[in-house]
């Protein structure tokens, strides 16, 4: 409710109730005549200092002080009166009490002076400060143990001002960045960041003023000696007690070694891929070699036809034709021996925006060399309008082979089964390609081991292929799961998300 | 040797390029040669009655040793020639058990006309 400010003549002045309303203030107050006398003594100041009025007045206010006050005030009682005590007329100080069993305590005196009957008098009104110091040491021991606690962290913990002061720095960035907390504090943090990195300091500063933290952000920063460290950084805002943003607290972790291993991984891995690349070859290397054998054969026919065309002065035409075909039947074996490379090579990863359905095309080549049509059929069905997918094309086509090598395996002889190859488009975006085969199924447990290394159900199979084949998937964002065929045999299927925009 | 008859020869492979070459350089001899692009086609086609057979191992439905072993089953002795592209141990002893010669692709130009001549010869 607002109301006018309230008129001060309606009233008349009553005395008696300003006296108590002095006697019993929740303050100590306390009047000193010119001479720096106690001359009053409210019920709070009896509280605080266990004495009884008749006690202490007549007595100078140094008998309620401790050391050092105590020895200043007793020195100089008349002090109220100099006009150059600002720090004790008028304003206030912080001092040491004493109660009358002697335990001292901290005060607020604040000095005033005024005319009483026509004399000079001062009055002081007395805060204890107990209760606040109390509060103050739990607070700096709390500040003390957090500061431990951060000095302790292995991690580098830094904070900075909105404007990229840095303002803390712990041990641990010392040692992580060879810079002493002298050496930073006050200085810009951009002294950490590479040349071609100090554009993400302003888009950090730009999330943290929203009030958005950046966490396990993955970048360089450099060390004293210019050394670039692979770090993990996570940087939270620091806001005051109103809910504004003042600065940014930075945890910085030292990953270059995880970075190490997870290239070492990727090394083996890839190690790994090839060893499985060239399982799978030992299985499909019989069928190449026909494949390749076919034009070799032709080749070596048609340049014989043109020899005995020209040395029985034949028609010339007819041995440009033979020499023609022969050629067409090199660059066939050449691009045989192509796609061979390529899947056998040793290689790095590269992904590039496919077309899946191009993509299955080829691995249905590839992997149903040598399987009779009379024990399989093949049917194929791919959705139109499919997105690109951003794909290791030769790993793509590898996991397809293995699946429809295993597909076409799974098939009993003597009966023709059914391999279906589909793609579709997945629920969340992306495309979906499952391999189905009406052969002999996977029991539920088979089904939950399958994907382990060194399971199998082929007779003399390695049982890595579907290991390699999910995690191939899986470095691509996908997921390769299998589960029952409804007219019996497998499902397995492959999903991939769309190329990020 | 009364009436001069020119041999002819069946090729039974389901590769166009090899078949046709084939026959390209076959015909170069003066063979009379006739194509078939599977096990199946040739069965069908009842009025062949070729001096010889080239026949391809691998090829989808029924395979080269099939068909020979079909054919033997039905006392059809035609000499033939297995022409396989994969070495498979097991080929092998099912082609020397029905009297089949089995070479691995590409075969040499001599061995094939060689082998022709000798087969004519035989059944003349």
């Amino acid at each position: 409710m607002i109301s006018q400010p309230a008129r001060l003549t309606s009233a008349s002045w009553d005395v008696s109730l300003f006296e108590t309303v002095v006697a019993t203030s929740i303050n100590g107050v306390v009047a000193l005549d010119d001479q720096g006398l106690i001359r009053g003594f409210n019920d709070a100041c009896e509280a605080m200092f266990q004495y009884h009025r008749e006690e202490v007045l007549g007595h100078g206010l140094f008998v309620l002080l401790a050391s050092p006050h105590y020895e200043q005030y007793k020195a100089y009682p008349s002090a109220f009166q100099s006009p150059d005590q600002a720090t004790t007329r008028g304003t206030g100080r912080e001092i040491s009490a004493q109660r009358k069993d002697g335990t001292v305590f901290p005060i607020y005196l604040s000095v005033g002076e005024s005319i009483h009957q026509g004399k000079r008098m001062f009055y002081g009104v007395i805060q204890d400060l107990s209760e606040m110091q109390h509060e103050r040491a739990m607070h700096a021991e709390e500040r003390a143990f957090l500061a431990a606690i951060v000095d302790s962290s292995n991690d580098a913990i830094i904070s900075k001002t909105l404007d990229g002061k840095i303002t803390s720095w712990n041990r641990a960035a010392e040692n992580l960045f060879g810079f002493s907390a002298a050496e930073m504090i006050g200085t810009s943090i951009k002294q950490l960041f590479p040349a071609d990195r100090i554009g993400e300091e302003d888009e950090i500063l730009e999330k943290i003023n929203r009030g958005i933290k950046v966490e396990h952000y993955e970048t360089v920063r450099l060390k004293k000696d210019g050394t670039p460290i692979d770090v993990s950084v996570t940087i939270s805002p620091i806001c005051n007690d109103g809910g504004r943003v003042i600065g940014a607290s930075k945890t910085v972790r030292d990953i270059t070694e995880q970075k190490q291993s997870e290239a070492r991984l990727h090394t083996l891995s890839n190690e790994l891929h090839h060893v499985a690349r060239l399982s799978e070859m030992g299985h499909i290397s019989a069928a190449i070699a026909h494949e390749l054998n076919q034009p070799l054969t032709a080749v070596l026919n048609y340049t014989n036809v043109a020899k005995r065309l020209i040395s029985l002065n034949g028609d010339p035409q007819k041995v440009i034709d033979a020499i023609t075909k022969a050629g067409d039947q090199a660059v066939r074996a050449g691009k045989i021996v192509q796609g061979l490379r390529n899947f056998v090579e040793k290689r790095d990863s590269t992904k590039a925006l496919e077309d899946i359905n191009a993509v299955a095309e080829d691995a249905i080549t590839l992997g149903l060399i040598g399987v009779k049509a009379s024990d399989v059929l093949l049917e194929v069905r791919l959705a139109e309008n499919l997105p690109p997918v951003m794909v290791d094309r030769i790993q793509i086509q590898q996991v397809l082979v293995n699946l429809l090598r295993n597909g076409a395996e799974a098939i009993p002889g003597g009966e023709q089964g059914k391999l279906t190859l589909t793609t579709v488009h997945g629920e969340g975006g992306g495309v979906v390609v499952r391999v189905a085969d009406t052969g002999a199924g996977i029991s539920e447990y088979v089904a939950s081991q399958l994907f382990q290394p060194f399971v199998t159900t082929k007779p003399g199979g390695m049982g890595i292929g579907l290991a390699i084949s999910r995690s191939l998937i899986e470095s691509h964002g996908g997921t390769l799961t299998v589960s029952p065929n409804k007219g019996g045999g497998s499902v397995f299927e492959i999903t991939l998300p769309t190329a990020a925009p | 040797m009364g009436l001069c008859v020119a041999t002819m020869v069946n090729i039974i492979d389901d590769d166009d390029a090899v078949r046709d070459s084939t026959r390209a350089l076959l015909e170069s001899y003066g063979y009379e040669v006739r194509e078939h692009a599977s096990a199946e086609h040739f069965l069908r086609d009842s009025t062949a009655k070729p001096h010889c057979l080239l026949v391809d191992q691998h090829m989808p439905g029924m395979t080269g040793l099939d068909l020979l072993e079909h054919l033997r089953a039905l006392g059809d002795m035609t000499p033939a020639l297995m022409m396989t592209g994969r070495s498979d141990p097991s080929l092998e002893p099912r082609a020397t058990r029905i009297g089949v010669t089995l070479l691995h692709k590409p075969v040499p130009e001599e061995q094939l006309v060689s082998w022709i001549e000798q087969t004519r010869h035989a059944h003349s």
